[in-house]
């Protein structure tokens, strides 16, 4: 959270109200301004509030073409989210394309609660992470020592028994001091601004220690798979 | 918009246990995603993908080419899908552009990309088909660059910022955007649910290797993704064989990837340890009841002759893929120290696999198993003899391989005892009486601490044992008294109860408090006597044996018969039937009971010796 925070220049929610997708730029591409309403603001913004916001994103579609950035949100009307916008982007104009928005979403109860830009539940750190299977809970399961393991189904959903998602006044209280305590970014302009360059192809740099560690095992390893003839290399096809 | 792939019906997994081990699975939901339009999955027409490669990121022959086209052979190798990636390399590099059909794959710098971006797929569809999917790379990797590593360790996969980032993982997974494959986890999970490790994993390292030789290769997740996608086409399915153990797997955050760990990290023996592992199938066949071995090994590499835990059996299907927690008694008694705990899967090797050297895994960090201070076993009650050298028992603790090594000692020992530092074994050249028992403290100590435990000893009186004593010759019609008899160990014998004779000679007496052996009047005979002194206390008795002689004819009793003696024979010498004084019966020297010519003779001879 504070490094999304210092990466971002603004910091706000707001609901999407509006979607419209363009051709843009050269080489071509397709962008989508978003407007988004209810606006507020957590850090950076305009002198004075206003209610609304627009922001450019790559992406859209327009007619049959569709254009995408792998990983990244796709804000839709109606969705209500909390954006992390970099000062000025090349890619996307939330800090590490997905990290950086935040969907908020209403449960049953009408409770709004916190989740990533893939729908995962964000938790507080007094709750279970996800994902983390405590022990006394499968010693539980198995008071004996275990004799038996517990069935489960492929492809399909295990018995939903998560906390349920961090709520979103919960979600503020604790990062509005990371925010506060962030790094400050010139606030004009104020909302993530494109930097529309065209790329350079350059090559791949090295790391400069880690590219020598050997490992036990190694060289007999790409022996193995080279007289299998399963040189991964060998099987892409040049096509010349 | 994105969907969830669901090429593998609904199917139980059943997983069978053998030993302790116990285990949760905590991962098998969820599932590959794949970018759709109206609700159908977008496909390369044609099932193929000719990638343009940068001549400048990925000069032929370089690094940089060796692993970008190995990550588009392990798409094309997966068994079971029609699809193909291949790739075509321009004579100088052009523009980019989003649009123009050519599926650029090329580096670019690291300020053009926005922060905390290792790479981008821009990706195009027009409709149902892809049209063009540009993948970008950083060129240098959050600051740090690219690690070329074909079998990156875990240090250098968890530590990018050291050893830079692995270039392979990271060209695969773009990879797999770049034939349509989505992130997963996507993220309409519930929450609380699991989620697969795999390449698609959209938190670098992306699920990570394989196994102890840490393979890159495509997951489970990722190979059904391609599967659904692009199926085989053709008569049936090619089998191919292939089990993995995961070398990473899920943690508390929703898709990132980390070595697979156990916790605690560090345990006393008998406790119960939390292995979070995966397996997978990565082939095309159903293998049912595999077993997977569990291990303790004092090095990374996990064999089937380490330690051994426990066993589990599993139901792979294809394109099954598991993170679990299994729940590991240790060893009641282990030695302490560090290890790495790591699983085989299909350790007997029952099942024919095409790749064999993926299914052994073994976590990154140490298990230490902690040492606990000694307990040592009950001693009991010993008994020793007084005088006589003793060596106690040899002292046992409840857990020997963890406590050791171990440093004995005695708290209080007494004069003389001894303890063997290396086992623990008391010894007492001399042990000395008592009228009570001895409590001895006998401690063990390592470097978690010490114990001790008392050892009674009680020390008994021992038989008596008699010095051995020289033959004697004493003067004929002397008195005769032995010298006080000596014992070997008077401390341990004493009080003696009762000196006696065994041997019963006429006017031999001993004084039953002193052992003094007597003969008032000491007559020549013609044998020496033999005389066995006895001595008796409480725990028994012993004997002394020596010889006794009487010289005949020494009168003046100088101990030699000599001419001196001879005029005290001569008196004796009155003829048959006269009255003789009483020390007379010394001159009968043939004990024919009277003094003649003849006992002349032998007393002649006598003194001529």
């Amino acid at each position: 959270m504070a490094a999304l925070s210092d990466h971002a220049a603004t910091v706000f929610e707001g609901v999407v109200a509006e979607v419209r997708s363009y051709w843009a730029g050269s080489p071509r591409t397709i962008v989508s301004d978003v407007t988004l309403t209810s606006v507020t603001y957590l850090k950076g913004g305009p002198a004075t509030a206003i209610a609304t916001a627009s922001l450019t994103v790559p992406g859209g579609t327009i007619g049959s073409w569709q254009m995408r950035i792998s990983g990244a949100p796709e804000l839709k009307p109606g969705e209500k989210w909390l954006l992390f916008l970099l000062p000025s982007y090349q890619t996307f104009p939330t800090v590490g394309i997905w990290q950086g928005a935040l969907r908020i979403q209403e449960d049953g109860a009408g409770v709004a609660r916190m989740f990533t830009s893939s729908g995962t539940p964000i938790y507080g750190d007094a709750e279970s992470p996800p994902g983390l299977v405590d022990a006394a809970r499968s010693r539980e399961q198995f008071p004996d020592g275990g004799v038996s393991a517990r069935p489960t189904l492929r492809n399909g959903a295990i018995p939903n028994d998560g906390p349920p998602a961090m709520t979103h006044s919960d979600f503020l209280c604790r990062l509005r001091p990371v925010l506060n305590r962030s790094r400050v970014h010139p606030k004009d302009p104020w909302m993530a601004r494109c930097v529309q360059e065209p790329f350079l192809k350059t090559s791949l740099q090295p790391a400069s220690g880690g590219t020598t560690i050997s490992r036990l095992g190694r060289a007999a390893r790409i022996e193995n798979r080279e007289q299998k003839g399963k040189s991964p290399a060998a099987d892409a096809e040049h096509k010349p | 918009m994105k969907g969830f792939g669901m090429f593998i019906p609904l199917r139980l997994r059943f997983a069978f246990l053998a030993g302790c081990v116990s285990v949760f699975v905590s991962s098998a939901a969820s599932a590959h995603s794949y970018y759709v339009l109206d609700g159908q999955p977008i496909r390369w027409f044609g099932n193929r993908c000719v990638r343009f490669l940068s001549p400048a990121t990925f000069p032929p022959g370089s690094e940089a080419d060796l692993h970008v086209r190995s990550a588009m052979g392990e798409w094309n190798r997966v068994a079971g899908t029609s699809f193909v990636y291949s790739f075509v390399r321009p004579d100088q590099d052009y523009p980019i552009d989003h649009f123009d059909g050519l599926n650029d794959t090329a580096a670019v710098p690291s300020w053009q990309l926005d922060p905390g971006v290792l790479g981008v797929t821009y990706l195009v569809n027009y409709g149902p088909e892809w049209f063009d999917t540009d993948i970008l790379f950083s060129d240098l990797p959050g600051g740090a660059g690219y690690s070329f590593d074909v079998f990156p360790d875990c240090e250098v996969v968890t530590h990018p910022p050291t050893h830079g980032y692995s270039f392979l993982l990271i060209a695969l997974h773009e990879l797999g955007h770049g034939l349509g494959l989505g992130h997963d986890p996507l993220g309409t999970e519930q929450p609380g649910s699991s989620w697969f490790v795999a390449t698609m994993n959209p938190r670098y390292p992306s699920g990570g290797p394989f196994g102890l030789e840490n393979i890159i290769e495509l997951h489970a997740d990722d190979r059904n993704g391609i599967r659904f996608l692009y199926p085989h086409s053709g008569p049936s399915m090619p089998r191919r064989t292939d089990l993995a153990a995961a070398a990473y797997t899920s943690s508390s955050v929703v898709g990132r990837a980390v070595p697979i760990f156990v916790t605690p990290t560090e345990a006393y023996p008998g406790e119960v340890i939390l292995l979070r592992a995966g397996i997978e199938n990565l082939g095309t066949t159903n293998e049912f009841y595999v077993q997977q071995s569990f291990f303790l090994s004092g090095n990374d590499q996990i064999e089937p002759d380490d330690l051994f835990l426990g066993s589990l059996r599993w139901d792979l299907a294809i394109g099954d893929a598991l993170s679990f927690d299994v729940n590991i008694p240790l060893p009641a008694d282990m030695a302490a120290g560090s290890y790495f705990l790591g699983s085989i899967l299909d350790d007997l090797d029952e099942v024919a696999e095409e790749f064999e050297d993926n299914n052994a895994a073994a976590c990154c960090e140490f298990l230490t198993i902690k040492q606990l201070s000694p307990t040592i076993q009950p001693l009991g009650q010993h008994r020793a003899t007084c005088g006589r050298s003793w060596t106690g028992p040899t002292p046992s603790v409840t857990l020997p391989s963890n406590t050791a090594p171990l440093s004995w000692t005695l708290d209080n020992p007494e004069t003389g005892m001894t303890v063997d530092r290396a086992s623990g074994v008391v010894r007492w050249p001399r042990p000395q009486p008592s009228p009570f028992l001895y409590t001895l403290f006998l401690r063990a100590a390592n470097e978690a601490g010490s114990d001790t435990e008392v050892l009674f000893l009680g020390v008994d009186r021992a038989a008596p044992v008699l010095n051995p004593r020289a033959d004697e010759t004493i003067a004929c019609g002397s008195a005769y008294a032995s010298a006080v008899p000596i014992l070997t160990a008077p401390d341990c014998m004493n009080p003696i109860l009762l000196w006696s004779l065994d041997t019963a000679t006429s006017g031999l007496s001993v004084n039953p408090s002193t052992g003094v052996v007597s003969l008032a009047e000491p007559l020549p005979v013609s044998t020496a006597m033999l005389i066995t002194l006895r001595a008796s206390n409480s725990a028994g008795s012993g004997t002394t044996t020596w010889q006794l002689r009487v010289s005949a004819a020494d009168f003046n009793g100088n101990g030699t018969i000599d001419r001196p003696d001879l005029g005290p024979f001569l008196t004796c010498l009155k003829g048959p039937d006269i009255r003789q004084p009483g020390r007379c019966a010394c001159a009968d020297l043939d004990g024919d009971s009277d003094v003649d010519l003849k006992d002349i003779s032998a007393l002649q001879r006598d003194i001529g010796r």
